[in-house]
This record gives structure tokens, sequence and C-alpha cells, in this order.
């Protein structure tokens, strides 16, 4: 037998969960962040990154979808270019092929300089990806200015379609779709199926930002 | 000859190197930088390996045998017969030792060891001290992860040490393990490539063994912070060695040598010193 209370529990809780999963609620993307400083403040080697990205992957996949993870680099003094590509290039090459589903993966630091060579090691595998610090957001990586302007857009708007975006960056709908499509392939915005418009399918766009 | 520098150490390589018997007379140098100093060592233990003979001829100088010493080349050639290190009475400059880099298990901690030994000498601001522990941290780590990338080498024998002057900090990393020319030889495409073009491509073009993207660059990016603080770089490897000062960067011809050894000099006012000039 049940008490009551832990009966409505129950129900309350089914229904949080169904609402959690239920697609397009931006807002209830399952959140969590990853402290790379919990592997040292001065990071590091190849293979100390290595053991940071099976830790990360890990992490990412215990996200609920849709999630997103945010690799915290408070408390680091130093992100070498050989640590940030094994713990965090290689993870997030991983998560672009689509083999970890409805997640992602941003990188959040107090202060970009932090993040140079990890930026250059995405430029070289012809990444991007998306960072928050206290003065904004950028794009760490390879991204056109085109994109970034998007982006940007998106980010801003925090939801959005490819018809509004088309509208306001001024270009036709077809070469807005194929931005947003490349920025979703990138994972640095989330796109989602809402229907058909017609013979094709028709996609809201998400900023993972500010879900 | 009195300066073991970057700019002097190939004209007495050569002749330890080449030589089957060899007097090596360093009884009028008085002054040897780090690079030199892991060279000379290097060289020492490349004709042990031969079983070639060498005789050496200490400086006469105190103060440069007690630097030596200091900086412990007297207990790495140790076992060598040569004629003994004189002792010294004198207390030197020397900042860091020569320390062995075998394992990459071990690199952080090294890297933290010499950013220790510095700060101890000066206040630094953090931002040049991290700036530093990430060139030594690259550095260090290529030693256990390209060195004997064939597994062929019995014993590369990776090397750092480092030493203050009046105007830069002076850091030396060096091997005795395939070299660059060995490194990109493992790839494919690259198998016939002299020692200038592996460090052009390494130097200049950030490439690696390795055809994953995410690995290489590293040197390429260390070259550009050290000519952005007008700093020195040199990277020598097998017959080829890149010159690169706030004046010049250009590649040269140096007597064959296996592995890589490497020198960063950095001036002393990109780590906000303003202390006392200290010299050996």
């Amino acid at each position: 037998m049940l008490c009551a209370s832990h009966a409505v529990y129950l129900v309350l809780r089914e229904r949080r969960l169904t609402i959690d999963r239920l697609p397009g609620s931006m807002n209830r993307m399952d959140k969590h962040t990853f402290r790379l400083a919990s592997f040292g403040v001065r990071v590091g080697t190849r293979l100390e990154g290595k053991i940071a990205r099976e830790k990360l992957l890990t992490a990412l996949e215990t996200l609920s979808e849709p999630g997103r993870l945010a690799i915290s680099l408070d408390g680091i003094e130093v992100l070498s270019g050989s640590f940030a590509d094994e713990a965090v290039a290689l993870s997030y090459a991983r998560l672009i092929t689509g083999e970890y589903g409805d997640r992602y993966m941003i990188i959040r630091s107090p202060v970009l300089e932090i993040t140079e060579d990890l930026s250059s090691k995405l430029e070289r595998r012809r990444m991007a990806m998306l960072c928050s610090s206290n003065d904004g957001w950028d794009v760490l990586g390879l991204l056109g200015t085109q994109m970034k302007e998007t982006l940007a857009l998106v980010i801003d708007r925090r939801e959005t379609t490819a018809k509004e975006l088309a509208s306001l960056l001024g270009i036709r709908h077809n070469a807005c779709l194929r931005r947003v499509g490349r920025l979703a392939e990138l994972r640095l915005i989330r796109r989602e199926e809402v229907g058909l418009a017609g013979p094709h399918h028709s996609y809201r766009f998400f900023s993972i930002l500010n879900p | 000859m009195t300066r073991l520098t970057v700019k002097t150490i190939d004209q007495l390589l050569d002749g330890i190197v080449l030589r089957r018997s060899v007097q090596l007379d360093l009884s009028s140098v008085e002054f040897v930088d780090p690079y030199a100093l892991l060279l000379l060592d290097l060289a020492v233990r490349y004709r042990r390996a031969r079983q070639l003979p060498l005789r050496v001829q200490w400086p006469r100088s105190h103060y440069v045998c007690g630097w030596m010493d200091d900086m412990g080349f007297a207990k790495e050639v140790r076992s060598f017969r040569g004629s003994p290190l004189e002792p010294h009475l004198l207390t030197s400059s020397a900042l860091q030792p020569i320390t062995h880099i075998s394992k990459e298990e071990d690199v952080s901690r090294l890297a933290s060891a010499f950013d220790l030994r510095l700060s101890k000498r000066y206040p630094l601001t953090n931002e040049s001290r991290n700036a530093l522990v990430k060139v030594m941290l690259e550095l260090f780590q290529n030693i256990p992860q390209h060195s004997n990338a064939t597994g062929k080498v019995e014993d590369p024998h990776g090397l750092a040490a480092m030493q203050d002057y009046t105007d830069s900090i002076f850091l030396a990393v060096a091997d005795m393990g395939i070299g660059l020319r060995g490194s990109l030889s493992l790839r494919d495409k690259l198998a016939p490539i002299s020692d200038k073009g592996a460090l052009k491509k390494v130097v200049f073009e950030g490439m690696s063994r390795f055809v994953d993207p995410g690995h290489g660059g590293e040197l390429r990016r260390i070259a550009q912070l050290v000519r952005k603080w007008d700093g020195l770089l040199v990277i020598r490897s097998g017959e080829a060695l890149v010159y690169m000062d706030v004046e010049q960067g250009d590649v040269y011809d140096v007597p064959f040598f296996p592995g890589v050894q490497i020198a960063v000099r950095l001036p002393r006012r990109v780590f906000g010193i303003e202390g006392a000039p200290v010299d050996n």
C-alpha cells in the first residue's frame, strides 16, 4: 500500500519525467557541469587528457536527453594543447558524430585566454565549440563569419525558425537552412523536428548556451 | 673556445661525434649555457655507448666548474673515464640542475618542480609562470611520446635544465632519440625526408608523425610564443637546426647528432622580474 503523499509524489515525478522528455522543452534540458580542475590546476599531458576524456564521456552519457554538459575551466591555470585535445577536442569529435544522441557540450571559462590552445586544436580538427565567459560568449575553433552571425541570432532569440532567421539575416530560406543545418551538425545549436511543412520537415532551432 | 653556447657547441660536437679518439679541451671555457651543457652531457653518453675514448680537460674556471657541478653534470658523467671535474669551493648560481625525463606520468610533476624553483628565486607574475609551464609541459612530454616512437632506441636520455641570466630565463630540453626525421618518417608519405625538411614541417607547418590533425602544432605554437616575447628558440635535430630570434629565423646545416635538442631563452621582463642580476 502506498501512502497518499507517496502516491502523489510518484505521480508528480512521473509527470516531471514525462515533461523532461518532451521534445521542444529546451528549458528543461538536463544540464550538468564537469569541472576540469578536478584533474589539476595545470593540465597537462596527453596521458592525463585521456583519463579526463573517459570521465567526461561518462558524465555526458549519464545526461538525460536533451542534455548539455558544461565543461568548466574554473580554477584551471594552464590548459595545454595536448591535454585539451585529448580531453575535450576528441570528446567533442565523438559528440558530433551523433554517438551521444541529443546531447551537447559547451566550455565555461572565466577568461577566454586560457582556451587559446584548445581553440587551436579544435581549429586543426575543423570543429567549433561554444564558450561562455564572464565577458559573454565566443566560438572556439573554426567557424566562418556568416555562420557566427547566424549562431549569434539563434543565441539571442533562444528559440527560432529558419523562416524567422532568413528574414532577420536577409537571405533566402534555403541558404538559411544550410547554415542552421551545419550549425546543428557542429552541435552549436539544437535542431528539433516539429512536423511537416509541405513535402519537407519543419524544424525549430534552439540555443544551447542559454536554454 | 671560451664560451659554450647555442652558437658554439656545434663546433665541439663535430669533433666529439666524428673522431675516433678525442682530446676534449674545455680548459679555457668561461661560460656554458644549459643547451650546451645538455649537448655535452649527451655527447659524452654517445661516446660511452660506442665505447669510444674521450679525454676531457675541464674548465680552469672554478666558477664554471662549480656551476657545471651544481647543475649535476659531474654526477651525470661520473662513470665516464676522463679526468675528474675539479672540486669547487664557490657557490654558483645554478638554478635547475639536469633532470631526466623518461615517463609521461612524471611530466606534470617535473614542470611544476621547475616552476617552483624559478618562482622561489623571483616573484613571478602568474601569467608568465603559467605560460612557461605550458611550454615545459609540451616540450617535456614530447620526449616520452616521440623520442622512441620506433621502439628501437634503447634509452633516448631525455634531459632538461634551466638557468637565469641578467636579461633572460633559459630553458633547455634534449634527447638522443629518433629525431624529427625519424619521427616524421613513420608517416607513410614522408618516408624519404631530410632533417632539414622534417624540421621545417614540424616547426613551420605544425606537422607530427600522426595523421590525426589534433596531434602536432605544439612546437609551432611555442615558436610563435617565443617570437611574440622577443625571445630565442633553437631546435636542433640530426643535421639541421632552426635558429629564431628577434632579428632572424632560418634553418641551418649542423654536424650530425641524434635526437632533438631545444633551447628557449625568454627575456626576464616577460616574467615581470626586476630583481638583482644573476649570472654564471
